[in-house]
């Protein structure tokens, strides 16, 4: 037979004090912990493996990034000639030249803070290219015009983004451009960046070099061929599959992913035995209590259950009361410096179904933990000797 | 039965709940610990950039646009007394790195002739600089970046030849001589050679090219360079090469954005473990002194006096939080002395070693916390009526 519900809802309510500090515990553990998933998550989600594999992006031998590469014209000439370039729907061959680099833009409106958000020149064929980059508001650049279109991300965080709104752009920051549309690729890098026509951004930037070129081929089992013949003595330019390049840009802010995993686990390893020491002590105090249920005719499984239950009581409560806490943060908008492009890549706390029922899994996980070992104290409890005792 | 010994049976009374205590007040201070040496390392840096006097000046768009050579000139021009700036010196960014090896290197060259005096934080020993102004393919290295890579390479020493590949245009490959490495905090991570050097290297490349990036204007004093600051910025408005000046550390803040305000995060990570530390600390002492009533009534009756008593109960208190800390603190202190962070990468990170003041600071905390957790126990303990107490049963 199981102890009633009732008595351990009582129990909580006995000690109040030491109820209430397990319950902080847990719910400040809960509350960080959502904080500390969803900055990660927003992070990773930033970074997100975009690209496509059939796609090879081609820079400049010992540049690191798009922006810190120069593709010269007869570089870009030979490129024209690999292998396995696919056509587009106009007939024309999906090579994508771009034109990458920066310009500081107030976080928000009226502010002194800025951040490097990145700038790119492309022609229409980058659509064909990149068929990820959906226009979700507004339209295309047309060519020749002051127009731009923006990441999701980058209209989200950054100053005066929004259809209709203007952009200084160019070396001087002296050329007013004019946002018509919104795009969206799912995640990813471009999400945080402001795209125009490559001719107008040239200009503009008084940049007359391409950074980069990216090939479209037919099928993803050609990279291997083009690569070597991009990389080969004939061209001699480093290309690599599109998917790899966003993977290397990416290595070291992975390690901020996993630092904050080890944080979290560290912290939960931390709680789990904060709640133990609770559950303990007030099993510990309660022996005569025990014994009197044995005496009465629980068994020792119906006590172990029952302490369980009292201790995923609390702690799922408090876990309620973080993820309420977590709430405050979620939508906010954070961007960070990507140390190989030096341009920010912006993405947002959202606080996820995932990220909740993690949170919730894991105080659980942490009441169970925490109350199993002073539960199984409390059933073998000598029930004479307890008796006994004063 | 010496007071000592009361407390030391009372930790052991309960083991399993002390070892929990402990362990629960162990692992939130070795975050602890991390955290605040961080954030102290962050502030000792900013405290010495501060102190330098070193105004940033670089193009109003981005410090990617160069600016002209002929800037530092006119800089110069707008004290020429020398009464309120001391030297100028121009930067380029070379972002060298060791053929086949991944990290970028925060390398730049900077003006030969003024940088030992603009950088006089790298301690340059007159011997060092004669060395600098010898051969022009001096470098000064900081002491993190010698360590990461002198235990792979050769050359990471004074006196030592390292090859650097720029990844930026047009990409050069120099071999530079070190004449020192950098002891000071906030040059760990930075690599400085002669811009003489760089510019006559891209000339024999085929390339003009003698822009910077960056001049640093070396200050005489706090007011000098908030009114140099505006000075510079309005002598070069309205110009093609329009300028934005900043002290060095707002041009840093700029940076430690990068990786999503690591600072700001530890930062709340501190403040949280606290949090939760006293909380366990304050749930145990509530535990314990409960349990122990009687007990603390039986002391009273044979004689003890009541501030005795309070002690006894506060003590013990503290001193749980103290072995806590300590098992907390010691490890991550010894980790992160032996693994140094700042091998890792570029700030703010690498600036994570464990000062001193850093675990002071820890120690404190966890004894704060300690005395606050016993406080109300004690204070019980003090009032405690030892009639009742003994009659009571529990």
């Amino acid at each position: 037979m199981a102890l009633p519900l009732y008595y351990n809802w009582r129990n909580l309510f006995v000690r109040k004090l030491s109820t209430s500090l397990t319950f902080a515990v847990v719910a400040t553990l809960v509350l960080v912990l959502c904080v500390l998933l969803s900055f990660a998550a927003g992070i990773r989600a930033s970074l997100a493996v975009s690209g496509w594999p059939q796609n090879v992006l081609v820079l400049k031998p010992g540049a690191t990034a798009e922006s810190t590469s120069i593709i010269t014209p007869d570089e870009k000439g030979r490129v024209v000639q690999a292998p396995g370039i696919a056509h587009g729907a106009d007939g024309k061959m999906l090579i994508s030249e771009e034109l990458c680099t920066q310009t500081s833009i107030p976080r928000r409106a009226g502010e002194h803070n800025m951040a490097n958000v990145a700038v790119r020149g492309v022609d229409a064929t980058a659509f064909g290219v990149h068929p990820e980059v959906k226009i979700i508001e507004g339209r295309r650049f047309e060519p020749g015009q002051l127009e731009v279109i923006v990441g999701k991300a980058a209209r989200d965080r950054f100053d005066n983004l929004g259809i209709g709104g203007e952009v200084r752009l160019g070396r001087q920051g002296n050329r007013l451009y004019k946002v018509v549309g919104v795009f969206e690729t799912g995640g990813g890098a471009f999400d945080s960046e402001i795209w125009g026509g490559r001719t107008q951004i040239s200009d503009s930037f008084n940049r007359h070099f391409i950074s980069s070129a990216v090939l479209r081929l037919d099928d993803a089992a050609e990279a291997a061929a083009a690569i070597s013949y991009l990389n080969g003595p004939f061209v001699a330019l480093e290309s690599k599959r599109e998917t790899e390049y966003y993977e290397d840009l990416s290595k070291t802010t992975r390690d901020i992913v996993a630092l904050t995993t080890v944080l979290i686990a560290i912290m939960s390893i931390g709680a789990a035995f904060a709640v133990a020491n609770t559950m303990y002590a007030a099993v510990d105090g309660r022996r005569r209590e025990i014994a009197m249920l044995r005496t009465i005719g629980f068994g020792r499984g119906a006590i172990i259950l029952s302490f369980v239950t009292e201790s995923l009581l609390v702690c799922m409560t408090a876990c309620l009361f973080g993820l309420a806490g977590a709430m405050f943060f979620s939508g906010t908008r954070q961007d960070f410096l990507s140390n190989s492009t030096w341009t920010v890549l912006a993405y947002e706390l959202k606080i996820t179904p995932t990220i909740a029922l993690g949170s919730l899994g894991l105080a659980c996980l942490v009441g169970v933990i925490g109350a199993i070992a002073p539960a199984l104290r409390a059933s073998r409890v000598h029930v004479i000797e307890a008796l006994r005792k004063a | 039965m010496t007071i000592a010994y009361v407390m030391m049976q009372n930790l052991r009374r309960n083991r399993t709940r002390t070892a929990l205590t402990i362990i629960a007040f162990a692992l939130p201070m070795a975050i602890f610990v991390a955290a605040i040496s961080l954030v102290v390392a962050l502030i000792e840096i900013n405290a010495i950039s501060a102190r330098e006097l070193r105004l940033g000046v670089h193009h109003k768009t981005t410090l990617v646009n160069p600016l002209p050579e002929g800037t530092r000139r006119k800089i110069e021009a707008l004290d020429p007394g020398g009464k309120r700036l001391t030297a100028v010196c121009g930067m380029r960014w070379f972002g060298g790195k060791i053929p086949n090896e991944s990290g970028t290197i925060q390398s730049l060259a900077a003006d030969a002739d003024t940088f030992p005096r603009v950088y006089s934080d790298a301690e340059l020993t007159p011997a060092e600089i004669e060395a600098w102004n010898r051969d022009r393919a001096a470098a000064v290295v900081g002491a993190g970046v010698a360590e990461t890579y002198g235990s792979k390479y050769s050359g990471w020493k004074p006196g030592g030849r390292v090859v650097l590949k720029s990844t930026v245009p047009p990409y050069l490959e120099l071999e530079f001589h070190i004449v020192k490495v950098m002891q000071a905090k906030g040059q760990a991570n930075v690599f400085y050679f002669r811009r003489d050097y760089l510019t006559e290297s891209f000339k024999t490349a085929g390339i003009d090219s003698p822009d910077c990036n960056i001049f640093w204007v070396k200050c005489n004093d706090a007011a000098s360079l908030a009114a140099l600051q505006r000075e510079i910025d309005q002598t070069f408005a309205n110009s093609p090469n329009e300028t934005k000046s900043e002290d060095e550390n707002t041009f840093r803040a700029g940076f430690t954005q990068a990786l999503g305000n690591l600072p700001g995060l530890m930062r709340a990570m501190a403040i949280v473990v606290v949090v939760i530390i006293a909380l366990v600390a304050g749930n145990t002492m509530m535990m314990s002194f409960r349990e122990r009533t009687r007990e603390l009534a039986v002391f009273k009756a044979i004689g003890f006096q009541s501030w005795r008593i309070f002690f006894v109960v506060l003590t013990e208190s503290l001193l749980l939080a103290l072995l806590g800390a300590l098992i907390g603190i010691v490890p991550t202190t010894l980790f992160l002395l032996s693994f140094p962070i700042r091998r890792m990468g570029y700030l703010p990170i690498s600036a994570l070693t464990v000062s001193p003041w850093a675990v002071v600071i820890s120690v404190v905390i966890a004894l704060i916390v300690g005395f606050a957790a016993g406080l109300w126990p004690a204070y019980q303990a003090l009032r405690l009526k030892t009639v009742d107490a003994l009659r009571r049963v529990g």
